[in-house]
């Protein structure tokens, strides 16, 4: 005979469950159980970490041509933010947060650099992190993405493949483009045609917001130009700007046409490199790792954030 | 005549202008004189003109005579022994004439100048101390023993197998194939205790080390122009004006290339450590049985410890002294082997590189890790980057090493040798040291 048992009824939780949700990056309801946002496929985890702090994320879009360095850059960075002793610092939230750095970090110290970052948006890696810094008393909290350089080119061909990139170039803060140094001083400009286009998109949905009164003010939002892979051209850590003007001519107008807050920098992972056989095929390979120019953009740019 | 000479101030330097134009005014009186037929002009003119041709003449009988070159620019050189003053100079200094003030008059000199610019090597080589008498040996191997340690010869594994050989406890077995691939024997040598330093690298500037072509490989030749400081003097990229910046003489130079290196290695009587040579000096192995070898990970251990090396995380932001963290050494007493400065080793990249990296052939092997090596695995004894022969980077320096096959020599060759005269040795020294280089 089967025994009655007493449940409670626990009528908050359920209405807890109905109460939806906002995607950090998207902004669109998503039901508060469901870990991973139904429009976009960001982490509805950065949501809920963003409802249990007083201060608002600000999102921060890293737009990069494929092979520019975004995964080592952003790694790098979460990875010397997290060691550091002094100012600036980052404390990651969540363990979501970490595995960027993680994977980097694993990847470089081992002789290889991370693998390329995967199409699929569920495999992006997004950290949220509190950023301390000398010229700010409060600490900020920052959220950014590790999106794959393909999936950027892919959205600027085919509008909402990827409604994650959309939403990070509608609703970032702050923007922080990268380009290859090596390539810009071979005078290989073809990737700057997808940053190009992202930079347009940017400009685009800023109009849109304006039109439909979400914003009232003009582009206020700061740049960070980073050329990477710096160690290989010679001048472009020590006087940057000038190696922009020279080899990135196009792209450096482009900026400073769009955003009249933007700053210039170089910055280097990689001391030297060289390749190594995996599987039969040529991976290009670090010899050593000298990391170089890689916090000073982020801080300008989360100190110009406002 | 004396009131005269003092007031023309003949037999102190005059200058050639002054003597032209109180020439020219008697000439000028003489003239006057003949031309207006004035008896006293005549006179006056032909007395002064007559004193000063002379006078002149006399003074240029009273003059010693010397080189033409070095009559009136350079004052001359007081030296006690008339031998050695009429001793023809080394070829080499011959067509250096900035050199010639530096030229030392005595084997004592010369021993000492070659002991104050860091070249005692040269002084230890047979064909120099034969030359040499005993004191002047034992204080140039003082200098060597202060300068530089002992490295014992035997077994050093590299390569990959190496770091399997430290992480293991105790000991490492490797296969037989394995082993006769990244088993290397080196024999005794001398390596230095530190890293060269600005210092020293400026007493190879400061020589004209630079416009020596004998010091340099032949395929540096055409980049040796290139090889310039921020104001296009020849030195390393990173100095001013040939000289380091102030407070940095004992920090380790960087900014040089695989080919400064050599040149300097070159005139210091030196050369490069192979990456045997240095790895056997860092790792200190032990080899309990053939094939059976534990080598060090670190010159002091094997786990690292930020106390004991500059490394990224050490937040020094440069180079340091050559003579901070002394905690450091390894167990011969070489420091700073880990951390600071990258150091150029004088052995291909290629050589025990992995066999599956692809470099090109000319990069050369870079060992030790420098201030902002970010992971402290890639500082270890036995990791090994590269570099291009030609790169002047901000974070790669050298140290020298001195096999003990050439000292070897000169002991036995001393042991024989018995005192010579001292005009002797110096003539022969000079020629040796010439030859020598």
């Amino acid at each position: 005979m089967p025994s009655l048992a007493q449940i409670p009824l626990e009528s908050y939780l359920l209405a807890q469950q109905a109460a939806p949700i906002e995607c950090l990056v998207c902004q669109q309801e998503n039901c508060r159980s469901a870990t991973r946002c139904r429009f976009c496929r960001a982490p509805m985890a950065l949501a809920h970490q963003a409802e249990s702090v007083k201060q608002k994320p600000r999102l921060i879009a890293v737009l990069g041509a494929s092979g520019s360095g975004k995964t080592t850059y952003l790694g790098m960075l979460m990875d010397i933010l997290t060691r550091q002793v002094g100012l600036p610092r980052t404390t990651a939230r969540g363990p979501l947060s970490i595995s960027l750095q993680q994977t980097t970090a694993t990847a470089l110290s081992t002789g290889w650099f991370p693998e390329k970052t995967d199409h699929d948006p569920e495999h992006w890696h997004w950290v949220h992190c509190q950023f301390h810094c000398r010229r700010r008393r409060q600490p900020v909290e920052v959220v950014f993405a590790d999106v794959a350089g393909d999936a950027f080119a892919e959205e600027t061909e085919h509008d909402g493949r990827y409604p994650a990139i959309r939403g990070i170039l509608a609703n970032c803060a702050g923007v922080i483009v990268l380009a290859d140094a090596e390539r810009l001083k071979a005078g290989d400009h073809e990737h700057d045609f997808v940053t190009l286009k992202l930079l347009t998109l940017l400009g685009d949905l800023r109009d849109e917001q304006l039109r439909n009164r979400r914003l009232r003010t003009s582009e206020r939002r700061p740049l960070a130009l980073v050329l990477t892979k710096a160690d290989k051209c010679d001048g472009s850590i020590e006087d940057p700007r000038e190696f922009a003007e020279a080899h990135a001519a196009t792209l450096l107008g482009s900026c400073q046409t769009r955003f009249p807050r933007y700053q210039v920098f170089g910055c280097s992972v990689a001391g030297a490199t060289a390749y190594r056989d995996l599987y039969g095929s040529p991976q290009h390979v670090p010899l050593r790792i000298e990391p170089h120019g890689i916090v000073e953009p982020f801080g300008w740019l989360v100190t110009e954030m406002g | 005549m004396a009131r005269i000479r003092e007031f023309l101030r003949i037999g102190e330097p005059v200058s050639t202008w002054v003597r032209r134009t109180t020439g020219g005014v008697a000439l000028a009186v003489f003239a006057a004189g003949l031309w207006w037929h004035n008896s006293s002009l005549l006179g006056v003119g032909a007395v002064v003109l007559a004193a000063f041709l002379f006078l002149g003449w006399r003074e240029t009988a009273d003059r010693p005579a010397e080189p033409r070159a070095h009559s009136t620019e350079r004052r001359p050189r007081s030296r006690p022994d008339s031998e050695t003053e009429a001793r023809p100079l080394p070829p080499r200094w011959v067509g250096h004439p900035e050199l010639v003030d530096e030229l030392p008059d005595s084997a004592d000199a010369l021993v000492d100048e070659m002991l104050k610019t860091g070249r005692y090597a040269l002084l230890l080589r047979p064909e120099m101390n034969r030359h040499l008498d005993r004191e002047h040996i034992i204080r140039a191997v003082r200098h060597l023993d202060e300068a530089m340690a002992l490295v014992p010869a035997g077994r050093v594994l590299l390569g990959p197998l190496a770091e399997q050989a430290s992480s293991s406890s105790g000991a490492f077995d490797a296969e037989q194939k394995l082993l006769e691939r990244f088993m290397h024997r080196i024999e005794t040598l001398y390596l230095d205790r530190y890293p060269v330093t600005n210092l020293e690298f400026r007493q190879f500037v400061h020589a004209g080390g630079y416009e020596k072509l004998e010091y340099w490989d032949e395929e540096a030749l055409p980049a040796l122009l290139d090889f310039v400081d921020q104001t296009d003097q020849p030195g390393p990229r990173y100095w001013v004006e040939g000289l380091y910046h102030g407070g940095d003489e004992r920090r380790p130079v960087v900014g040089v290339s695989w080919y400064e290196a050599s040149a300097y290695a070159r005139w210091a009587g030196k050369r490069l450590p192979t990456d045997a040579e240095w790895t056997k000096a860092g790792a200190w192995p032990v080899e309990s049985a053939p094939g059976r070898i534990a080598q060090r990970r670190y010159p002091w251990g094997e786990s690292f410890d930020i106390r004991r090396a500059n490394l990224w995380g050490s937040h020094r932001d440069g180079p340091v002294d050559v003579d901070e963290y002394p905690d450091g050494e390894s167990v011969g007493g070489v420091h700073q082997l880990v951390g600071n400065v990258w150091e150029w080793s004088g052995s291909p990249l290629l050589a025990s590189a992995e066999p599956t990296l692809h470099v090109p052939e000319t990069y050369k092997s870079v060992r030790g890790g420098a201030f902002d090596t970010y992971f402290e695995n890639h500082a270890t004894c036995h990791y090994q980057s590269g570099e291009h022969p030609l790169a002047r980077r901000h974070n790669i320096g050298f140290r020298l090493a001195l096999p003990m096959a050439t000292l070897e020599v000169a002991e036995e060759e001393d042991a024989q040798g018995d005192g010579v005269e001292e005009s002797t040795v110096t003539a022969n020294a000079e020629e040796a040291f010439a030859a020598s280089i």
